[in-house]
């Protein structure tokens, strides 16, 4: 596919490469070396012998290589002859990571249209101008120029991740690795002068990698492409989108009743349940519904939410908002609570929300869990699991994923507290069982992955007509 | 196709007369020839022509200016409901005019609609824009005249299937309303799937209608009803 030299290159070229450790392109050009790319990198300087131990070359021309892919890190009125280095030599691909185009005014959108202009008919494709690019973990690709020391890479996993703004990006996947949460590819997209997301979400939905597809977007140029790729990503995997700017689009507005009450961030929202994709309202809940989506099945059919917990607060909690968004709580099969009486301690509670009370231990919990899971009444679980009592041991991680493995039943978990819950919170997510600090957003991700499977559901019903 | 045609043709119709707005007969026509419900109703300028052919229709009616420079008609008295019988009729129809004539002088009055008046029920607003990004755009809102208050309106973008249309509807707050709240019977999902799928099939058709109101739309337990139908053209033809 025309875009996988942006993610698989076999030799890259940064222009711009310094010697200077604060500059980008020596950010970089390490980033490759440090990252144990596979492929060849070659910095380009036409002022330095060798940086990071590299041989310099003063321009594209001068490399004895085909070139996959080129970094440009120099000042924007340079871009453009760049940019005919580029088509001159046959590149790929090039992300443009400078800034001072559009974003900064006339002067800089004038070079756009230059670039747009010069790459019209070839075969280079542009990621860019203005913004951090790719990093894709399992190529060993990152143009990031954010020092790895201050920006921690996510490790690989099933979530891809395109955002219209690098940092909104970069502080993302930064709390991404910080709390174990794995990336197939992030993809910053910047002005969006070539390559913009519909392009993306069309190669990501091919990508074996990636499971789920997270999307931050101020603006989607091109809609009508976007509704019909977005709707073609979401037969096969799920995707999320945050959408910035949520301003009235005024200029239509006063003529008519459905104008005024228009505002482009309905329509957006429309748009989005349109294609089956779910909406994120918060910068929180764009990975947790990533992590339930892309960790769990998804629930068709029966979707009622069975709640066990040994905190009774907890349940309330998660009952209230599991009502608020209009979410059913399973009433338990009897056989299932006749087991669930004669077993555990007669002072649990054992309807929904099954309370194994302040004492419960893990084999509680096991039993719990199988008992529920097996239940035809429940489509989803929400495990509640307070570790500050002394009689939970690190093995309810285990339990909780044998029955989640075992009956298959999507499962998510809510719990809260310091170290020695944090990490079996990283245990819970190597596992893929995602867990949420409160019971809104476990219910929330509950609720995400019940739309999701409603839209699936709607895509069969079309399939029948 | 021949509805195509027809439409076509009341759309050129007010372009060469170098108008965007349609007048509501005009917008209610092209509405029943894609098979919107709207009420009985006739359009005249003379008061015996008026009071012959309101029994036709059957009280109560409601009276309604029509003049290519009122865009909001209650504004400006424009709008007389509930006329009960022929005496009230003659009354109110003198006093319509008046009214419009002193509130709004350099109006040109080109007709008074007369139609049937429905039975208060269920108000919702349908409609549709052509989006700069997403082009045309199905809305479906509640509340009538509360709908902006309210702000409970959900769009898609056309064309819509019958799923998208149910769904549009389930993803109102009030869509509860629907369902026959206060002992009262619910109303007819389908009438309503039916206008907002004809409404996108026009939107897709018909590209030099830039917007469109149907406002209120009354749903009733066997049917929905498009009481004021409002089309706005592209005014850009050619670009600027």
């Amino acid at each position: 596919m025309a875009l996988s030299p942006f993610f698989n290159p076999k030799s890259v070229a940064v222009v711009g490469a310094s010697r200077e450790p604060r500059k980008f392109g020596h950010v970089i050009l390490k980033n490759f070396i440090d990252s144990e790319f596979t492929g060849k990198a070659y910095p380009v300087n036409p002022k330095a012998e060798d940086i990071l131990g590299l041989k310099s070359y003063p321009n594209l021309k001068e490399i004895p290589d085909e070139l996959d892919l080129t970094i440009i890190a120099v000042p924007a009125p340079i871009v453009p002859s760049i940019i005919d280095e580029c088509l001159l030599e046959n590149v790929k691909a090039a992300v443009i990571i400078s800034g001072g185009f559009r974003e900064t005014g006339e002067k800089g959108e004038k070079l756009e249209l230059e670039i747009k202009k010069k790459i019209e008919g070839s075969n280079l494709r542009i990621i860019g101008p203005n913004c951090i690019g790719v990093y894709d973990p399992a190529n060993h690709v990152d143009t990031l120029f954010l020092p790895r020391y201050r920006l921690r890479r996510p490790k690989p996993g099933p979530i891809a991740f395109i955002s219209q703004s690098g940092a909104f990006g970069s502080a993302v996947l930064d709390r991404a690795a910080s709390q174990d949460i794995g990336i197939s590819k992030f993809i910053s997209i910047g002005n969006k002068i070539d390559v913009d997301e519909v392009d993306l979400l069309n190669y990501l939905a091919e990508d074996n990698l990636t499971k789920c597809i997270t999307v931050y977007v101020e603006s989607i140029e091109r809609g009508r492409d976007f509704l019909k790729v977005a709707s073609r990503v979401t037969d096969n995997k799920p995707l999320i989108l945050l959408k910035g700017g949520v301003t009235k689009d005024g200029a239509r507005a006063a003529l008519s009743h459905t104008g005024s009450l228009a505002g482009s961030a309905k329509i957006y929202t429309g748009a989005f349940e349109q294609a089956g994709a779910i909406q994120a309202q918060t910068v929180d809940e764009l990975f947790d519904y990533a992590r339930a989506l892309g960790y769990q099945p998804t629930i068709r059919g029966q979707t009622s939410v069975a709640i066990v917990t040994n905190g009774g607060g907890f349940g309330v909690i998660s009952t209230d908002e599991a009502s608020r968004l209009g979410l059913k709580l399973a009433s338990f099969d009897p056989k299932t609570i006749e087991g669930l009486q004669e077993k555990l301690p007669d002072y649990a509670i054992v309807h929904n929300p099954l309370d194994l009370v302040g004492d419960a231990d893990v084999d509680r919990y096991r039993l719990a869990l199988n008992a529920v899971s097996s239940d035809p009444n429940v489509g989803v679980i929400l495990v509640i699991v307070l570790l500050q009592t002394s009689f939970i041991e690190s093995d309810v991680v285990d339990a909780i994923t044998e029955s989640h493995v075992t009956f298959g039943k999507p499962t998510v978990v809510c719990t809260i507290g310091g170290e020695f819950t944090q990490i079996l919170v990283k245990m819970l997510e190597e596992n893929h069982i995602p867990s949420y600090p409160t019971p809104e957003r476990a219910i929330n991700a509950i609720n995400a992955l019940i739309k999701y499977g409603k839209a699936l559901e709607d895509k069969d019903k079309r399939k029948i007509v | 196709m021949i509805e195509m045609k027809e439409c076509e043709a009341i759309i050129q119709k007010v372009l060469t007369e170098d108008r965007f707005t349609m007048i509501a007969n005009e917008a209610q026509q092209i509405c029943n020839l894609h098979n919107i419900p709207t009420p009985k109703s006739f359009i005249t300028m003379d008061l015996n022509e008026a009071i012959f052919r309101v029994k036709e229709i059957g009280f109560p009616v409601v009276l309604k200016i029509i003049s290519p420079q009122i865009l909001h008609k209650s504004d400006v008295g424009g709008v007389i409901l509930d006329i009960r019988t022929e005496e009230e009729f003659r009354f109110r129809y003198e006093q319509l005019i008046a009214d419009v004539i002193r509130l709004e002088p350099t109006a040109k009055i080109t007709g008074i609609q007369i139609q049937r008046m429905m039975p208060a029920s269920v108000e919702m607003i349908v409609g549709a824009i052509r989006d700069r990004q997403f082009g045309p755009s199905i809305m479906l809102g509640i509340g009538g005249i509360f709908t902006e208050v309210y702000d409970d309106v959900s769009f898609r973008v056309a064309p819509i299937d019958r799923i998208d249309a149910l769904n549009l509807i389930h993803g109102l707050k009030g869509s509860k309303i629907l369902q026959g709240a206060r002992g009262k019977p619910p109303a007819d999902i389908n009438s309503i799937i039916n206008i907002l799928v004809n409404i996108s099939d026009l939107m897709m058709e018909h590209n030099t209608i830039s917007q469109l109101d149907l406002n209120p739309v009354l749903a009733y337990p066997d049917s929905a009803c498009a009481v004021d139908c409002r089309i706005i053209l592209e005014q850009n033809e050619g670009g600027q």
